[in-house]
Formats: C-alpha cells, structure tokens, sequence
C-alpha cells in the first residue's frame, strides 16, 4: 500500500478551500511538475506556501497534485457553493533544482496510475452524485407534490363548504359606452350584413383586416397568417350575428353599459383580500387558487387583446365605441366576494372548483407550450386545437359588399398597443402576481399584439319565437335556446309597454321562475315584487349593450333559481299574464327584460353551472372571451379550443421576434405610441427651414439623426414616414416625393450617431405653405426590447400658415425646439383649429416661456401663452400643453366665449373627458381645453382613468368640438 | 277606418270641442311665453322690490310660486330649503326658486345665448355694479355683477354682454350676500392654466 497514498486519500478537506480555488492550485501545480525547465520559481515557492497553510507541508511535493485532485473530487461531491478567488499569477522564473528535476522524473509513471484511479473515482463520484441527486430530485417532487395534493385537499374541502358557489356583488361603478348615430349605423349595418350574408361579410373583414395589415409593421404581416386572418373575422361575423334583431339604430341604445367581463372572477385573484383569507385560510392554498385564477385572467386578457386589435382593424379608429359595446370596457370593474347570506340572492355565483380547474389546465398547457422548441412545434400544438370553419351557402355578395363599403371607414393599419389594465387594477388592490409562468404572460400581454386567429363557434342557438306578436305599444315574445355543448335548454319571454319592459327566464334544471321588470335604457329594475336585486340590476339596469348584455347577466343571475321544464314556463305565463298585464295597464312595470331598444330578449343560455350560466348568458353576446372563460368551466375542450390558441399565438409572435416591449410602469405615459423613450432621441433637421416663394424649384436637405441614449441600439428599421402640405389658402397639395431608404437593420452606440440625409425639391405649388414631415425609427435596445421613436420638421415656404404663434421671449433650447414641433403637429393636424384660434388673434398669439415653475404647465395670459418646464419638457406634452391653452385663448371673453356658452347647454358637459389633469372634473372651460388637446395630439396614457385619452371615448364632445371649435361641418 | 260624425254622441263632441279649446289656449299661451321683448324681460327683475314676475322676494309662498309660474319639474327639500326647478332652454340646468320659512328667498335665472337680454341692458337698468365677484368660468371672463342693496346679481361677459344667470334675493349687504348666496365667489379671478 502506498502510505502516502493512503494518507492522502484519508485527508478532508480543509475549511476554507472551495472547488475554484482547489482547481487553480491545481493548474498551477500541475505546470510546476510538467515543465522540466523549472528549477526555480519564485510563485512555486508561494504555492507552496499556499498549501501549507492546509496542511500539506508533510506531503510529499509530487503527491500535492494528487492530494488536490482528491479534495476536488470530494469537494464536487458535496457540490459546495463556488466562490471565484484571486487566481495566482504566472511564473515568472524558469528554473528548477536537481532534486525536483529528480522527483519530478521518478513520479511521472506513480502520477499516470494515480490519475486513472482518481478518474475511476470521479466516476463512481459521478454516479453517486447522479444518483443522490436523482434522490433528492424525486424527494422534492414527492414533497411539491404532497404540498399540491395538501393544498389540493384543503381546497376540495373549501369547495365542497361553498357547495359549487362563491358569490360576488358589484361595488365599482359600470361604465357607459356611449355610441353615436354613426357608430349604431355601421353597427346597425354590420349586423344585418352578417345576418344575412355571413360568407361576404366574413370576406370582406378578412380583406379590410389584410388591407390593414399591409399598412402595418413587418413583424404584423410577418406573424399574421391567412387563417388567423380568417378567424379573426369569422369571430366578428359571429358577435355580430348574435345581436339582437334591430331594425333600426333607435333600437339601439345611445349609452349602453357595459362590462369587462373579467371583472367577476377578479374578486378571486387576490390571495391577500380579507374575503379570500376567510374563505381559504391556508396560505399556501389560498396562493394556489389564486394563481389559477390569474392565469386564467391573463390568458382572457391576451385574447381580448386580440379581439380588440382585430376589431379595430375592420371599424377604425372611430369605431371605438362600438368594439367597446361589443367586447367590453379595458376598466376591471369592482366586485367584491360576499359572505352576506342575503347576498346570494342579489349577487352573481361563481363555481369556484370550476374557475381553478379551468385556470390550472390553462397553466399546464401554457406550460406544455413554453417548453416547446420552435415556433413549428408551437404552431403544431395549436393547430390540434384550430376550429376551423367557414360560412357558406348562397350569398348576396355584391349587395354585402356595397353595404359595408358604406358602411365601414377606410382601413388604416394594425397598430400596436400595451395592455395594462388587468394589471394596474392588481397593482392598485395590492394583488400580487403569483407565479413566475404568469409574470411571463404578463410580459406577453405588455408586449406588442397584433390580429390573430381567434376560434369562434357557435355554441347557442335559438328557435323561432314561440310567441312573438307586436300590438299598438305591446309587444310579446317567448324564445328558446339551446346550449349545443351542454344540451341544456332555456326559455326566455316577455313583454314591453312603451318603454317599460319586464320579462321571465328559465332555465332547465332551476326550480322557479324569475320575473325581470324595468324601463328601457337603463332604469332602476326589480325583480318581481320580491327583495330587490339592488347592486346586480342597478347595473342590469343599464347592462346593455346593443347585444342585451343585461339579460344575460340575468339568466346568469337566476341560473339557480329558474324553473325546470319548458311546460311549466309556458303554464306560468298562463297564470300571470294578466297580472302582468295589469301592471302595464297602470303605466307602470311591465314584462320584459332589461332590454335594449325592443324587445330583444336573448342572448343567454342555460347550464348547469351558474357562472358557466351566467357567462354564457351574458358574455357569449358581450365577446367570444367571456363565452370562452364560461364554457369553459362546464365544457373544458371547447375553451381550450377558444382561449387557448390566442396565447400559442401570443407565444409564436414572441417567439418569431424575440422582442417585446414592457413598459416601465403601468402608470408611464408616452406620447405617439410610445415613441417618447430613453433609449433614443431621433431628430430630423431641415436646411433651410425657411424659403421664399419661387417659381422655380426650391430643394430642401434633410437630415435624421438617430442618437443612442442609454446603451447600443441594434436593428434600426424606418417604421413609417408622414407627410402633410398645409397651404395658407387651405387648397390642397400632394407632398412631394422623398426617396428615403431604409435602414436595414443597422445599429449605434452612444456617441456614434447614425446620421442620414434625403432632398425635397419644392415647386411654385408650394407656395404660401407649411411642409410638416415626420419620421418614424424602431430598434432594439440591449434588454432586446423594441423601441419606437420619432422625429419631426417643417418648412416654411412664403407666408406659411404659421404667423399666428409665434415663438418669442428666451426659452431653453431642448423645450424651444419641443414647442415649435409641437406647433408643426398642430398645424399639420389640424390647420382648422390653427386658423380659428389666429383668426382672433391677428396681431399674432406669442408663445413665451416662464420657467420651471413647479407643477405648472402653461397659462393663458390674456395676450399670449405662457408655458412653463414640465408643459414643454417634450414634444408630447407640448403638443398637449399648446393644444390646451389655445382653447382658453379662443373661448374667452371678448373673443369666441360663444363657444363656451353652446357648450354649457350642450349635452357634452355631461360628459367627464379626463386624462392625468384633475381640474376637468369641475371646470368645464378645462374639460373643453382638455377634449380638445385629446381631439388633436397622439393618444397617451392616462394616470386618472388608467385608460387613454382617445377622443372617441367621449364622442358628444368630439362631436361638439369639430363643430364649433374646429369648424368642421 | 272613416268615422261618421253623425254617430258620435252628442256628450263625445262636447268633450272633443273642450279639447280643442284647452289645446287653443295652451298654443295663445306658448306664443305669448315666447313673445317677450327685452323690456318684458327687464321688468321681470324689479330690484328696488326685488320681485320677479308678481312675487315677492321675502314674501311670496309656494302656492304663489306655483300660480305664477307653474308646477315645478323638480321639487325637494336640501338643508331645510324648498326648493322648485323649472326646466330652461339650457337642458343643463334649471331656474331655481328657493324657499324658507316658507317664504320665497332667491331666484336664479337661466340665461341661454338666444336670449336676447345682455348685460348692458341690465346696466342700463341698475346702474353700475355695486360689486364685483369671481366663480365658476371667471377664468374665461365670466363676472358676477352684485347690487346687493338692490337684490339683484347677475353673471355674464362683460366685453361681449352674454349673460348666464340673473339671481334675486331679499336686499342684503356685500358680506350677507356672500355668506348666504357666493360661498362659491371670491374678491379675485381664477388664471387659465
């Protein structure tokens, strides 16, 4: 036996010494032994020194390398933590003595033995390792899933102690989606056209939405695929399909409510609500639940997302209102769980067994998909999922396609947009996000979405009204439904008198019948002469959306409580219907639902489950996500076949540019689409700014400087370039052509900017005019988030229109040139405000700077406009800032205060146009200065309302002020 | 369907002829209500008695109220205070007619833009303003003109004469007045921001 082998061997190891550490002396041992030309070396001595001092100093020198090589070996047993040392630095000698040169020639051949051993040992090392580790692996499997099987208990228990409900009331306010005659026109016009056309109508939202696509980002047409595209409009045939008949836009309500339909099971996604810790008061699964439950939200929200942003591709932008009235408000309405046993008669039921089972299966595929390996595989997985169908049958097509071709606004493009609502409403009620898989959805859902395929089905359907007859003021309908997944059968009657309404609902499997009364567009509702439904209908009340939204709120409501069979609905309206009719008689109550504009009283569907009830009811007509999350719960395929493919596509988009933007708080604001970022400052410069007229031509260089401002800046792309002429006599001329060329996915660090140039040649047509330009630059910055950002210029030819405000005083130059383009947006976006604003100033409108001054944004000063640092510190909130003050400069005394006096007895003041300026809520010459500023600069964020600040939200006042303040007939 | 007039009972056409005689008198009434001239409109506002339309600010009751201008569209009790609203050609906001003590104390007139009473012509009838406050709008240029000895106060523009409100009151001073009725005005104008 080799004894110093074997009292090498036998040595722990020391305390102190680490894998990194062992693993350098090792190094620097091994070079002393092998290079024979050592004799001495000033760092051999310090390594031996080194070793030392952990007890080596009795080891042989030729056995030090073994001895490493054991306590390397022991140390990667216990695979301690690794901290990085000061590695020694080379030698710096090359000699060796005649001893060592001795020793190292005598233990070369005990080395090569040694070092086999010591690999059998690693190996068996290896294998031990694998298999603890294997063990400890297994043990903490067993252990999680012992902990999910405890919390999966404690959880059956809590839902087998809610007996299959959880009720919750509305606390916060429902929001009204106000649609004007034109909005019930296209909407009026778009239903009718997918009634009786579906095939056309189908096609022609597929080529508005390709049309759109056209004019959007690569990454859009990139990612979009002819079937999404596909899907996309067959869902939208199918949400118009199932409105209520109108026959005309009257019987469409002016302001419906509506609601976001994930505000119901909101009230379950905070594991921190004193509700939800009295109702589950273990930690652990209390967590459990709620994490199921906000990866269900999530997942709904990323396909509302989609909806949305398909939506708008087929309406516009000015269809706003009516994709809101469809899918549903951004805002989460409040709602709160209720252990109030009288709160079960007046609030919505929810199975919360079937909320987690659904939310845990979307997790594990969410999983599943997470772990694929390329976006085929991906695509793969979903494509088991893809319903797949088309309309067909005999069409009308030249008549569908000449109707909506009246009916729906030029395509613009598909743009992007961040989805922070669901969030800033956890973030505001102290919901925490529980799972890193659902901080990855998070991250998808702030990311860029765009048009994707979404399934659609249609899962209810109605026969022919069993009575339907309309007499003078009354008008009588009974109709039944089918649940087509479930089988379950609903019936739904009712009876208007001018306009007060109440109806009956039933539903298979229910125990009695529920009456519904009311009074068209929103009255207060009570429900039959008993306790009244307070909370639920003061919203039911308004609850509708042109799609009778409330109803099926309704029938969700009562799911538990109706009456079992058709037969008995019918003998119910045998016995009461002259009560009922007496009550009209009275000019009082009379049968009917909270129905919209008629008598429409569909639109729900019967199950076994009340929130599957209530949701099917109620959002299979509010959007296919609310359907989906509903039936889900009672038919788990089919919501996989609806929510899910949404969120593969969400997967694929980041997958196909692994980019996406997440905004640095829900609460940021940026202008311009969320140009206005840290990372880059694009500027555009024109030489000369100014020219005379000519009647020759006149060329103008521009300059685009792309400037990194925090870190490299890869993959720059022009994202979009505008142009717009405005002529002092208003006449219309064509910009001219700019041949600029991309920028091919270049990058810059900073101070390296990338600088490129490109000519305008201007004629005598320019003559007496404004050339407003703007650019539009994205990159990737070093996180591998997409940024946009923009730059802007103008050139003024002869008396351009822009003599009015003037820039004047001393101001800093950062905010001079945010002024002044802000000046060039409003001109170039809206020379009819400009010119109504300077028509009353005709000595000129100076804008002056004052300051930081605080808080303060800008004044009005009776003869010129003060702005101060924070109201021009970019050109976003300059726009902003201008736009607003040159409101109070029109609408003032002694210049055109009219304005003022129409819009106090218009109906827009009834209207709150807010933003993140709080004086609007209660100065209406503010709330008009603000509407007007929404009317005209990029839509932003809003802090106050947490949504933004599209006009469109507000349209008594977009209309008012394109009347009066714009003067636009 | 073609009705024969000889079949109608004689009790029917009486009740049809009273109809038609109710429905003349409603439309001579509605054409004199809107035939006002700016004197009419003046004398509305007497301010030496501080009466408006045959009441009296201090005196008059409800039924008075009601004979002289109607029933109310709206009628409730705020803080112990009756008070009456009329709808105005501004659907926004209503002529209010307060109460206490069951006696008539203020008035508050709705001035729409069609109207053709201005603020001179107000002027012309009190003569300068025996004070001026600021509120609501003040920032655009809306004033209060007070005549608190008077009775009277009305808001408008001065540059271009548009009036928003006439107010009627029991003569008072500056400081009653403005415990009592311009808790929302101040001695200084609001800046536009």
């Amino acid at each position: 036996m080799n004894k110093v082998l074997a009292d090498i061997l036998d040595r722990p190891v020391p305390k102190g010494l680490s894998i990194p550490k062992v693993q350098a002396l090792i190094k620097e041992v091994a070079m002393l032994d092998t290079n024979s030309k050592l004799v001495y070396s000033a760092s051999g001595e310090r390594i031996i020194k080194e070793l030392d001092k952990y007890g080596v100093k009795d080891i042989p020198q030729n056995y030090r390398g073994v001895l490493l090589e054991h306590w390397l070996e022991l140390l990667s047993q216990n695979q301690e933590t690794v901290t990085e040392v000061p590695r020694p630095t080379g030698p710096d000698a090359t000699t060796l003595t005649s001893d060592q040169l001795t020793d190292l020639g005598e233990s070369a051949e005990k080395r090569t033995q040694q070092k086999t051993t010591i690999q059998a040992r690693e190996k068996e090392a290896v294998a031990r390792f694998k298999e603890t580790g294997e063990k400890r692996y297994q043990d903490q499997q067993r252990e999680e899933a012992l902990k999910e099987k405890q919390a999966q208990e404690l959880l059956n228990q809590f839902f087998k102690k809610v007996g299959g409900k959880v009720v919750v009331v509305p606390v916060g306010e429902i929001l009204e989606v106000q649609l004007t005659k034109e909005n019930k026109e296209v909407l009026l016009a778009t239903e009718i056209a997918a009634k009786e056309d579906p095939a056309t109508t189908q096609k022609v939202f597929e080529e508005k939405i390709q049309l759109a696509l056209n004019n959007s980002k690569q990454e859009y047409k990139d990612s979009i695929k002819g079937e999404e595209i596909k899907k996309t409009a067959t869902h939208l045939v199918e949400t118009l399909r199932n409105l209520p008949d109108h026959k005309s836009i009257d019987e469409i309500p002016d302001n419906p409510k509506s609601l976001n339909t994930l505000s119901i099971i909101n009230p379950l996604s905070n594991p921190n609500s004193p509700e939800m810790i009295a109702m589950i008061p273990d930690k652990e699964s209390r967590e459990e639940f709620a994490k199921k439950v906000q990866t269900l939200m999530l997942t709904a929200e990323g396909k509302r997302v989609i909806d949305l942003a398909g939506a708008r591709a087929i309406f516009g932008e000015g269809g706003e209102s009516i994709i809101y009235s469809l899918y549903g408000p951004d805002t989460i309405t409040d709602f709160k769980i209720s252990n109030d046993e009288k709160d079960r008669d007046e609030g919505v039921e929810i199975d919360p067994q079937a909320v987690y089972e659904k939310g845990k299966q979307v997790y594990n595929f969410i999983n599943k998909v997470r772990q694929a390996k390329s976006a085929e595989e991906v695509t793969s997985t979903a494509l088991a999922y893809y319903p797949t169908y088309t309309y067909s049958g005999v069409t009308t097509a030249t008549k569908t396609v000449s109707t909506l071709t009246k009916a729906l606004p030029a395509v613009g493009a598909v743009y992007s947009f961040r989805q922070g609502t669901l969030l800033a409403h956890w973030a505001k009620s102290g919901t925490p996000l529980l799972s890193a898989g659902n901080q990855n959805l998070v991250r998808l859902l702030t990311s860029q979405a765009s048009v994707q395929e979404i399934a659609s089905a249609s899962l209810v359907t109605f026969s022919r009204p069993i009575i339907a007859f309309e007499s003078g003021g009354v008008k009588v309908l009974l109709v039944t439904g089918t649940n087509k997944a479930l089988g379950t059968q609903i019936a739904v009657g009712g009876v208007k008198f001018g306009q007060k309404m109440a109806g009956a609902i039933a539903v298979k499997g229910g125990t009695q019948i529920a009456v519904v009364t009311g009074t068209q567009a929103g009255g207060q509702l009570a429900v039959g002469a008993s306790t009244v439904l307070t909370k639920v209908l003061t919203f039911l009340g308004g609850l509708s959306t042109p799609v009778t939204a409330g109803i099926g709120l309704v029938v969700g409501y009562l799911a538990g409580k109706v009456i079992e069979k058709l037969p008995q609905i019918k003998k119910w309206f045998q016995e009461n219907g002259p009560v009922l009719a007496g009550v009209a008689g009275l000019g009082g109550l009379a049968l009917g639902g909270p129905a919209v504009g008629g008598l429409v009283l569909f639109g729900g569907l019967a199950a076994t489950g009340s929130l599957a009830a209530f949701a099917t009811g109620a959002f299979g007509v509010l959007g296919l996500i609310g359907r989906s999350i509903g039936i889900a719960i009672a038919t788990p395929v089919i919501v996989t076949l609806l929510v899910l493919p949404p969120l593969v596509a969400f997967i694929m988009l980041v997958i196909n540019n692994s980019a996406y933007v997440v905004p640095p708080s829900p609460y940021s604001s940026s202008l311009n689409g969320g140009a206005d970022n840290p990372y880059m400052l694009v500027t555009k410069t024109a030489n000369p700014t100014k020219l005379d007229n000519s009647s020759s031509n006149q060329t103008v260089i521009y300059v685009v400087s792309i400037k990194a401002l925090k870190g490299n800046l890869t993959n720059l792309k022009l994202v979009s370039t505008e142009c717009s002429v405005i002529k002092k006599d208003k006449s219309k001329v064509e910009c001219p052509t700019e041949f600029i060329s991309d920028l091919d996915g270049a990058s810059i660090t900073p101070g390296n900017d990338g600088v490129f140039s490109f000519t305008g040649i201007y004629g005598p047509k320019y003559s007496d005019s404004l050339i407003y330009d703007r650019i539009t630059i994205s990159a990737t910055n070093e996180a591998g988030e997409e940024i946009t950002t923009s730059g802007s210029e103008s050139v003024c030819i002869g008396n351009c229109p822009t003599d009015c405000l003037t820039v004047e005083g001393t101001w800093p130059a950062q905010q001079k040139l945010n002024i002044e383009k802000a000046r060039e947006y409003i001109i170039a976006n809206n020379s009819d405000y400009v010119a109504h604003v300077c028509s009353q100033y005709p000595d000129g409108l100076p804008l002056k700077y004052g300051g930081s001054n605080g808080n303060l944004w800008g004044y009005f000063k009776g003869t010129h406009l003060l702005f101060y640092g924070k109201g021009t510190d970019s050109e976003s909130n300059a726009i902003y800032t201008l736009a607003h003050e040159m409101l109070h400069a029109l609408v003032t005394d002694l210049k055109a205060v009219e304005i003022y006096l129409k819009y106090i007895a218009s109906s827009a003041i009834t209207e709150t146009p807010r933003c993140f300026y709080s004086y609007e809520a209660y100065k209406l010459e503010e709330r008009l200065a603000d509407a007007v500023a929404f009317s005209i600069m990029p839509v932003r964020y809003c802090s106050i309302t947490g949504k933004d600040s599209n006009i469109n939200q507000w349209p008594k006042h977009r209309d008012f002020i394109l009347k009066e303040v714009f003067n636009v007939n | 369907m073609l009705i024969n007039y000889k079949n109608i009972s004689k009790k029917t056409k009486m009740f049809i002829f009273s109809l038609l005689i109710l429905f003349i008198l409603f439309v001579i009434y509605i054409l004199n209500k809107n035939d006002k001239t700016i004197d009419d409109q003046i004398n509305q506002v007497k301010p030496q008695i501080s009466t408006y339309e045959n009441l009296t600010l201090g005196k008059s009751s409800r039924n008075e109220i009601v004979n002289n201008i109607g029933l109310p569209n709206k009628e409730y009790f705020d803080n112990n205070k009756l008070h009456l609203e009329y709808t105005t050609l501004n659907p926004n906001f209503n002529d209010e007619f307060v109460l206490e003590n069951e006696r008539l104390t203020f008035i508050k007139k709705i001035i729409v833009i069609n109207d053709k009473l201005r603020v001179g012509d107000l002027k012309s009838k009190y003569g300068n303003e025996e004070y001026i406050l600021y509120g609501p709008g003040s920032s655009i240029g809306l004033k209060m003109f007070v005549y608190p000895s008077k009775g009277v106060a009305f808001i408008g523009f001065e540059g271009k004469g548009y009036l928003t409100e006439v107010w009627y009151f029991e003569p008072t001073n500056i400081e009653q007045f403005k415990t009592k009725f311009g808790l929302n005005y101040s001695d200084t104008p609001e800046e536009i921001q």
